[in-house]
């Protein structure tokens, strides 16, 4: 045990605010004393330690938080169209001026409601879509086993596949303040996956189509698809914007 | 504007220009986010801390001093979200190992990412009154006379309490074969 003083002027060094005095003290101790030695390369050590642990980086909904609640325009979640009440008026009025646009429109509304429908249930009859409904139920237990973040063309967020108490599964956290088109399916195994949740159903249009699963993003959301079959080793998600395309493939196994 | 310094920006928020204080996130959020992430040991409380701060110091800039560093005055603000957010737990929540790498199998438990882990579970057993110095010090790289502002204590007294900081985690990771006594 070295004596207070030289402990803290060991500190006082490592911080860079030993006077020059203390420190000349220091050194000319440390080439004399082993016991004193071995403090300040402990307390060095201990000073790397601390700054090796790594900083992580913030969810990119951090910033559109905040810029939302303090009203910076740029930020705010994409708005409805400004003449949205204009257009149901116009169409309003026409159904009133024409009733029989009303029975065709509702007549062509029903059979396009239906098609989506099968669209989306029939083509996965394995797929648990509950979650559409926005109940996000997210796994008690979940072991990362792989992650990569993504800040491209104006798309921020993460997707991580993990272990979770319902099997493998993938979370992707996307904000993004421009439509955006996300992919997710394996080679080979079309509709694997067997839940599929969002967080925030306004803000993503999913459908399963040719052996993926296909979301037009917007705004922020967070999308879980969960109990992947056994066998399968990773997965490839794709995130379009525009012209640019972000791949990656994400491990399922450990 | 990405070259102005903190007061020119909060000048400008204060004229009403949201933009300004976008660059003062971009600048700050990381390093926030991290303090937070320290303090509370939990990635959503350390993102409402963050959030909550970066908001109630734009509400309050015109209470800003500009005599301060802005980065004191608003780690100020973390600091007490976060000490807000903590009285508001359960006792054995605090403990929470939650921003460890999970799955970790024994035979990663070598190496780099093994003492990371270890010095992060030191930092969070410290009592808080030494916890917020060294994460101050260490993860927002404040100044003594910096964390002094940011906690309203006097620079001596932040002095001492760092130093007993890092002696009991030295303690800790020495009981925990971490660091060699």
């Amino acid at each position: 045990m070295i004596d207070e003083k030289w402990d803290v002027i060991i500190q006082e060094e490592l911080d860079g605010v030993a006077t020059p005095s203390d420190r000349a003290l220091l050194y000319d101790r440390l080439a004399q004393d082993p016991e004193i030695r071995a403090a300040y390369e402990n307390m060095q050590r201990l000073s790397a330690q601390i700054r090796e642990v790594r900083l992580e980086d913030p969810p990119a909904s951090l910033k559109i938080a905040v810029l939302n609640a303090i009203g910076h325009g740029a930020h705010r979640p994409i708005p409805a169209p400004a003449n949205r009440t204009a257009w149901w008026a116009g169409l309003r009025d026409a159904f009133v001026a024409r009733p029989i646009w009303g029975g065709a429109f509702v007549f062509s509304t029903g059979i396009a409601m239906g098609l989506l429908l099968f669209a989306l249930l029939g083509h996965s009859p394995t797929l648990d879509t509950q979650g559409l409904t926005g109940a996000m139920t997210p796994a008690e237990r979940f072991d990362r086993l792989g992650q990569k973040n993504i800040d491209f063309n104006g798309v921020h967020g993460r997707m991580e596949t993990g272990l979770s108490d319902q099997g493998p599964c993938l979370y992707l956290d996307i904000t993004s303040l421009q439509p955006t088109q996300i992919t997710v399916g394996f080679a080979g195994n079309p509709y694997a996956f067997r839940g599929f949740h969002q967080e925030t159903p306004a803000n993503g249009q999913v459908s399963f189509d040719a052996g993926e699963l296909r979301i037009l993003h917007r705004g922020e959301n967070r999308y879980l698809l969960t109990e992947a079959p056994a066998g399968q080793n990773d997965i490839l998600v794709r995130i379009q914007v525009g012209e640019a395309t972000l791949e990656e493939h994400l491990p399922l196994v450990r | 504007m990405n070259d102005l310094d903190d007061k020119a920006l909060v000048a400008r928020c204060l004229d009403g220009n949201t933009a300004a204080f976008e660059v003062l996130v971009d600048r700050y959020q990381r390093v926030l986010y991290n303090v937070a992430l320290r303090m509370l040991h939990n990635r959503e409380d350390a993102m409402d801390a963050s959030q909550t701060a970066f908001v109630k110091a734009y509400e309050k800039l015109d209470t800003y001093d500009p005599n301060y560093k802005f980065f004191s005055w608003i780690y100020k603000i973390l600091v007490n979200e976060s000490l807000n957010q903590i009285a508001h737990r359960k006792p054995q929540e605090e403990l929470d190992s939650a921003i460890m790498a999970p799955g970790r199998s024994p035979e990663d438990e070598v190496g780099e990412e093994w003492v990371q882990d270890r010095v992060q579970a030191a930092i969070v057993k410290l009592p808080l009154e030494y916890r917020r110095l060294v994460v101050l010090r260490h993860f927002g790289d404040l100044t003594y006379r910096d964390m002094a502002a940011a906690l309203d204590l006097p620079e001596k007294t932040v002095k001492s309490r760092l130093f007993t900081a890092r002696r009991m985690l030295k303690d800790l990771l020495n009981q925990r074969g971490t660091v060699r006594a």
